[in-house]
């Protein structure tokens, strides 16, 4: 076999996730629908999640996790409803960057392309857990996505989210209404931190922001980063997570 | 942290609300908990928006039509039995609830605590544990040594320098043109117009000048650490060779066709001012063919990247070649530099061309994702 053949066998091949995979036995009650979206805009995404959880405290629906990659925004915490840019709004404007106002809590931060974006619609009571419980879980899941690719991702004194080496690398924000979650966590695999240059990420002059790909010196697929998202928000959470196939729709590519 | 913000209540005080409808947000770190009013009633206020409430506290009741606020030790009392509830251990699920629960056992009119405050938002998290996964840790190993794992095939080279002769083409477009004036008698006019608006175009462009700063120090280490995947066998990258990479791919990015490109490094034992003022003139250009020797001709570039990074000069402002569109690299101390940027204003506008330059410097910065 070619050594080309061969490297698509590997990635092909049946049980690819099979180390993956979690026994899950003892928790017949926790599992979580998977969905990656693939590239998609800020507001799509945004009015799934509200129907999602809409739904999810009416009672109807399944707990949901979203994967997705947005295209270049900046989006606004509710109480922090005037933009803490770094620079006047109009070179925000002149970059073509959308700013939306949302319901999570938190101020100002990037989303774009390049970054994991996870969106859990988990309602909590559910699974008995507290609002800080499932945000500590997040942030360990980003830590032991961190850990598979050699990086050591920390908790800070200096808020949440995840540093690597006092640098932030994945910033969380939240809504919980009805105890059920909505927004989540977004973690920087390889994404353009020029756009960060623009705002005091998370109302913070100094912070620094950093991707996975700079930490580690070389690229990091994005695809790869989702599945061992998955792979570890099951680990931690303890429960199923399933990745559903979306009817009707492809992945996106990634537009470069 | 020891509490949680009220940040806004959505309803005023002595407002009706009715089971389910959010009547408050609190916020702390990051996340926004909206709490829903538990029964139908009278909403009460007992702490106000903007105040910080600790773990358990009770920021308002739920009561009966014309009833007030139930006397404050009362609800003092409620508050520490919730917080005795919070801390029980025998409270692993829905420790918030905890002290929501606690609410509606209070006897007489008023039907249930609207809300138990900054209650389980208040708990540090526990200890960050790395579980590395085996599989990722051994490829992490494997790739230590060298770069054991091959990244993609670069994307294509950059566009080669020969085109098209300027003489043949000129020629061609006169010859068209000239067809054009035998068939076309009917519709001169549409042509002429164009012709027009195309001179108007021309008299009211003008040359635009931008630079960006970049740190060469760090296209330096990248393109160090990328040369093996870049050229296996060939020759080491130079920052040149990422910057004219990442300018080409910047151009094609912002939807402008760049065609074939001339790169002229200029070395110490030139002139460096003939380089800044002519660089596209007969001499110069037989010189930088020699260096090039027979790798193309540099005539045939429709933008050219004039690097006096060897000559220490900060920042340089090529002239414009034939091709509308000329970048300078220079180098400052400390590994610093610029890429300036001499375009045509009938290219684009000052705003992309800032874009533009942005771009280039992200990329020349992080050339991973000139294969992403």
């Amino acid at each position: 076999m070619s050594l080309l053949g061969y490297a698509h066998w590997w990635k092909t091949r049946t049980g690819s996730g099979g180390r993956r995979s979690v026994a899950t036995a003892d928790q017949p009650g926790r599992s979580v629908a998977v969905y990656h979206l693939g590239t998609t805009s800020y507001g799509e995404v945004h009015r799934l999640q509200q129907r999602l959880q809409a739904a999810r405290r009416a009672g109807s629906g399944v707990d949901t996790l979203l994967l997705t990659e947005h295209r270049p925004v900046f989006t606004l915490g509710r109480s922090h409803p005037v933009p803490n840019l770094r620079v006047v709004e109009e070179v925000v404007r002149q970059y073509g960057i959308e700013i939306v106002p949302t319901e999570r809590g938190g101020d100002i931060t990037y989303h774009g392309p390049g970054q994991l974006v996870a969106y859990g619609i988990i309602a909590l009571k559910g699974w008995g857990m507290g609002v800080t419980e499932y945000v500590s879980g997040l942030e360990e899941t980003v830590i032991g996505v961190l850990a598979d690719w050699g990086l050591r991702g920390e908790r800070s004194e200096r808020g949440r989210g995840v540093w690597v080496e006092g640098r932030k690398i994945a910033s969380v924000g939240l809504n919980v209404r009805g105890w059920v979650t909505m927004h989540g966590i977004a973690l920087n695999v390889d994404t353009d931190l020029g756009h960060f240059e623009l705002i005091n990420p998370c109302g913070m002059a100094d912070v620094e922001v950093t991707t996975m790909a700079a930490e580690v010196g070389r690229q990091v697929a994005l695809d790869e980063v989702a599945e061992a998202f998955v792979f570890h928000f099951g680990r931690v959470f303890d429960c199923a997570a399933k990745l559903q196939p979306i009817p009707g729709r492809e992945k996106a590519q990634r537009g470069r | 942290m020891v509490g949680g913000l009220v940040a806004e209540w959505y309803r005023a005080d002595g407002a009706e609300v009715a089971p389910g409808e959010p009547v408050c947000r609190l916020e702390c770190d990051f996340i926004a908990f909206e709490i829903e009013a538990e029964g139908a009633g009278v909403l009460r206020h007992r702490r106000p928006a903007g105040s910080i409430e600790r773990k358990g506290a009770i920021l308002g009741v739920i009561v009966s039509r014309g009833e007030g606020l139930p006397p404050d030790e009362e609800l003092r009392a409620l508050e520490a039995r919730a917080t005795a509830a919070i801390e029980a251990p025998a409270a692993p699920a829905g420790r918030g609830a905890a002290a929501l629960e606690q609410a509606p056992a209070v006897p007489g009119t008023h039907r249930g605590a609207a809300a138990a405050g900054a209650d389980d938002l208040a708990e540090p998290g526990p200890a960050a544990v790395v579980v590395p996964f085996p599989a990722r840790g051994a490829r992490a190993e494997a790739g230590a040594d060298g770069h054991a794992v091959p990244l993609a095939e670069p994307g294509g080279a950059i566009p080669g320098l020969p085109l098209w002769e300027e003489g043949e083409a000129t020629a061609r477009a006169d010859a068209e043109a000239a067809m054009g004036r035998q068939d076309g008698a009917m519709q001169p006019e549409p042509a002429s117009r164009l012709a027009r608006i195309a001179d108007e175009a021309a008299a009211t462009a003008e040359v635009l000048s931008a630079h960006v700063c970049v740190s060469w120090a760090r296209a330096r280490e990248a393109a160090a650490a990328l040369s093996d995947e870049w050229h296996p066998f060939g020759p080491k990258p130079t920052v040149e060779d990422l910057a004219v990479r990442a300018i080409a791919r910047a151009l094609a990015e912002a939807g402008l066709n760049a065609g074939p490109a001339g790169v002229v490094v200029v070395e110490p034992d030139a002139d460096r001012s003939f380089a800044v003022e002519n660089p596209l003139d007969e001499e110069f250009r037989r010189m930088v063919q020699a260096r090039a020797d027979g790798g193309g001709s540099f005539e045939r570039a429709e933008w050219v990247v004039v690097s006096l990074m060897p000559l220490g000069v900060e920042r340089l402002e090529p002239r414009l070649s034939g091709g509308r569109l000329a970048f300078g690299l220079g180098a400052g101390p400390e590994g610093q530099g610029t890429i300036t940027m001499r375009y045509d204003s009938m290219l684009f506008g000052e705003g992309e061309a800032g874009r533009v330059l942005a771009r280039v410097r992200s990329l020349v910065e992080n050339p991973y994702r000139l294969w992403g």
